[in-house]
C-alpha cells in the first residue's frame, strides 16, 4: 500500500514526452484520411441523401442526439445549397481538416472541424458504421480538446508555446486510461460467453463468409489451437490495464495487443479496424513501454518534411535553432 | 495545485467515469428517459464516452446476408448481390443486414434496400429482398461431417410504382 499511492501519484504527475501527443495526432489523422480515401468510391452510398439508407430513414430510426447531414443541409438551405451539395461541402471540409490535422497546421481549428464533420457523417451513416467509427470519433475528439499540436506540428515550430508538463501528462493519461477501460470492458463481455472459453468464437468468426480469408478447417482437428487463441485474447484484453501499466509486463503486453490487432487485420479482413487499434495502441503506449522511441530518435532527421512545408508556405525563419529544440 | 489544474483534472475524471459507466451498459440500467440520463447520454454522443465494447461478445451468432432478385417488364429475372467499390463495403453493408434480423426494423430496412437497388437497375419493375443466414457447425459437428449451410429466412417483395402505397409486402 505504501508503494501504491506514490506510484499512482507518480503516474499522474511524472513528465511525459510531448511527442506522444504529436504521434497520436498524426496516427489518428493519417488513419482517418486513409479511411476516407478507401470509402470515397462508395461515399454517396453511405452518406448521400438517397444512399443505402435515405436520410429520412436514418434520421427517423436514429437514437443519437447529435446533428446529422440532414440537419446541416437544412441550415444551408437559405444559401441554396442542395442536400448533395451539403455532402460535398462536408466531405471537402473533412478532407481539408484531416490534412491540416496531420501537419499540425492550426491544429485546434482543424481538430474541431475534423471532429464535427466526422460527427455529421457518422450520425447520418451510423447504421453502416461499426467499431472503427467509434474509435475514429474518440480519436478525433481528443485531437480537438487535447494539446495534440504541441509537438511534430507546423504550429509548434511557428509559434512555440511551452505546455505545462502536468497538462501533457494528464492528456496522455486520459487516452491511456480510456484504452484500458475499453479493453477491460471488451474482455469482460467476451468472458461471459462460452464460445470464448472453448475456442468456438475464433472458429465461427473465421468460418463466417464475411471474415473467411484463410482455410481453417484444420482447426477442427486441433481444437486446442482456437481455444488457446481465444483464452489468450481474453487474458490480453481483460488484464490489459494491469499488464500495460505494470513496468515488468508493459513491453510484452503492448507487443501482444499489437500482434492481436495485426492478426485481426490480416486474418479477419478487418484492415481498417485492426489498423486503427494498432495505431492507437502504438501512439499511446509506444513511448510509455519503450522510452525514447518517439522522443530520442526524432530530433533532427524528422524535420525534413517540415522544411518542405516551409518552402511551400514561404514562411521565413521557420527553423531557427531555438525553435527546433524538441521540447519535453 | 492551482484552480485551473484542479478544473482540468476534474473534467478528465468526469469524462473517464462516464466512459466506465457507459462501458458497463449504463444505458440499460433503466431510467433512460430521465433528463439527467438524457443529458449525460447526449454529452456522451459528442465526446465518444457513451460506447459499449461488445465486439464479438458474448459470442457470435449466425451470419445474415441478403440477396436481391429483380424482374423487368419483359419478365427477365436477375439475381443480384450488392457489391460496393471500396474494400470496406462488405463490412458496412453487413451492419445493415444485421438490423434486418430485428423484426421491428425489417420492413423499413428492406424497403430502403429495395429502393436503392431499383435505383441502380432502373429497368427492373419488381424486386425481392431475401434474407439468408449462414449456419456454422461447431468444431465437433464439423469433425462429424457437418458443413456450413445457408438457410432461407424471409423475403419481402416490392413493386416499382408511382404511388408509394402500392408496394406489396409479403
Amino acid at each position: 500500500m505504501k508503494k501504491i499511492i506514490p506510484n499512482i501519484h507518480n503516474f499522474f504527475t511524472a513528465p511525459v514526452p510531448v511527442q506522444t501527443l504529436g504521434c497520436f495526432r498524426i496516427a489518428v489523422g493519417i488513419f482517418a484520411l486513409v479511411q476516407f480515401l478507401i470509402l470515397l468510391p462508395d461515399w454517396m452510398w453511405f452518406y448521400g441523401p438517397q444512399g443505402l439508407l435515405p436520410w429520412e430513414v436514418s434520421d427517423g430510426l436514429s437514437t443519437r442526439q447529435t446533428p446529422g447531414l440532414s440537419y446541416f443541409a437544412n441550415l444551408l438551405l437559405p444559401l441554396s445549397i442542395s442536400a448533395k451539395g451539403t455532402v460535398y461541402l462536408v466531405t471537402t471540409l473533412y478532407f481539408c481538416s484531416l490534412t491540416g490535422l496531420i501537419f499540425g497546421y492550426k491544429t485546434r481549428l482543424m481538430g474541431t472541424v475534423a471532429w464535427f464533420t466526422h460527427l455529421l457523417l457518422n450520425t447520418t451513416g451510423h447504421f453502416t458504421a461499426y467499431g472503427v467509427e467509434t474509435f475514429a470519433h474518440i480519436g478525433l475528439f481528443y485531437c480537438m480538446v487535447l494539446p495534440v499540436g504541441a509537438s511534430w506540428s507546423v504550429d509548434s515550430y511557428r509559434k512555440p508555446s511551452p505546455l505545462p508538463p502536468y497538462l501533457v501528462t494528464l492528456s496522455v493519461r486520459i487516452i491511456q486510461i480510456h484504452l484500458c477501460i475499453i479493453y477491460l470492458a471488451s474482455g469482460l463481455e467476451k468472458s461471459i460467453g462460452s464460445q470464448w472459453w472453448n475456442g468456438e468464437a475464433i472458429w465461427i468468426a473465421m468460418q463466417q463468409d464475411q471474415f473467411h480469408k484463410v482455410d481453417i478447417n484444420w482447426m477442427a482437428s486441433l481444437p486446442i489451437v482456437p481455444k488457446v487463441l481465444c483464452i489468450g485474447t481474453l487474458i490480453a484484453e481483460t488484464l490489459y490495464p494491469l499488464g500495460i501499466l505494470c513496468n515488468k509486463t508493459k513491453k510484452m503486453w503492448l507487443l501482444a495487443i499489437l500482434s492481436m490487432h495485426f492478426f485481426i487485420a490480416i486474418f479477419l479482413g478487418l484492415q481498417l479496424f485492426g489498423g486503427l487499434m494498432f495505431l492507437l495502441n502504438f501512439a499511446t503506449f509506444g513511448e510509455y513501454c519503450f522510452p525514447g522511441i518517439f522522443s530520442r530518435k526524432m530530433r533532427k532527421p524528422s524535420f525534413a518534411w517540415f522544411k518542405i512545408v516551409n518552402q511551400f508556405l514561404l514562411i521565413n525563419n521557420l527553423f531557427s535553432d531555438k525553435r527546433s529544440i524538441n521540447r519535453l | 495545485m492551482p484552480l485551473k489544474h484542479k478544473l482540468y483534472f476534474s473534467l478528465a475524471t468526469l469524462h473517464l467515469v462516464l466512459i466506465g459507466l457507459f462501458a458497463s451498459h449504463l444505458g440499460e440500467w433503466g431510467r433512460a428517459e430521465h433528463p439527467v440520463m438524457k443529458a449525460v447520454s447526449c454529452l456522451g454522443d459528442y465526446t465518444g464516452s457513451n460506447n459499449i465494447f461488445s465486439f464479438f461478445a458474448p459470442g457470435l451468432s449466425d451470419q445474415p446476408y441478403v440477396v436481391y432478385a429483380t424482374k423487368d417488364a419483359t419478365g427477365k429475372e436477375r439475381v443480384l448481390d450488392l457489391k460496393g467499390n471500396s474494400p470496406d463495403f462488405t463490412n458496412r453493408i453487413n451492419n445493415i443486414y444485421g438490423y434486418l434480423t430485428l423484426e421491428e426494423g425489417r420492413s423499413v430496412f428492406s424497403a430502403s434496400l429495395a429502393q436503392f437497388v431499383l435505383q441502380r437497375y432502373p429497368s427492373a419493375d419488381k424486386i425481392r429482398v431475401a434474407m439468408v443466414v449462414q449456419k456454422i457447425p461447431t468444431m465437433d459437428e464439423f469433425r462429424d461431417g457437418k458443413r456450413s449451410q445457408w438457410h432461407f429466412w424471409f423475403h419481402r417483395d416490392f413493386e416499382k410504382n408511382t404511388a408509394a402505397d402500392k408496394s406489396k409486402i409479403n
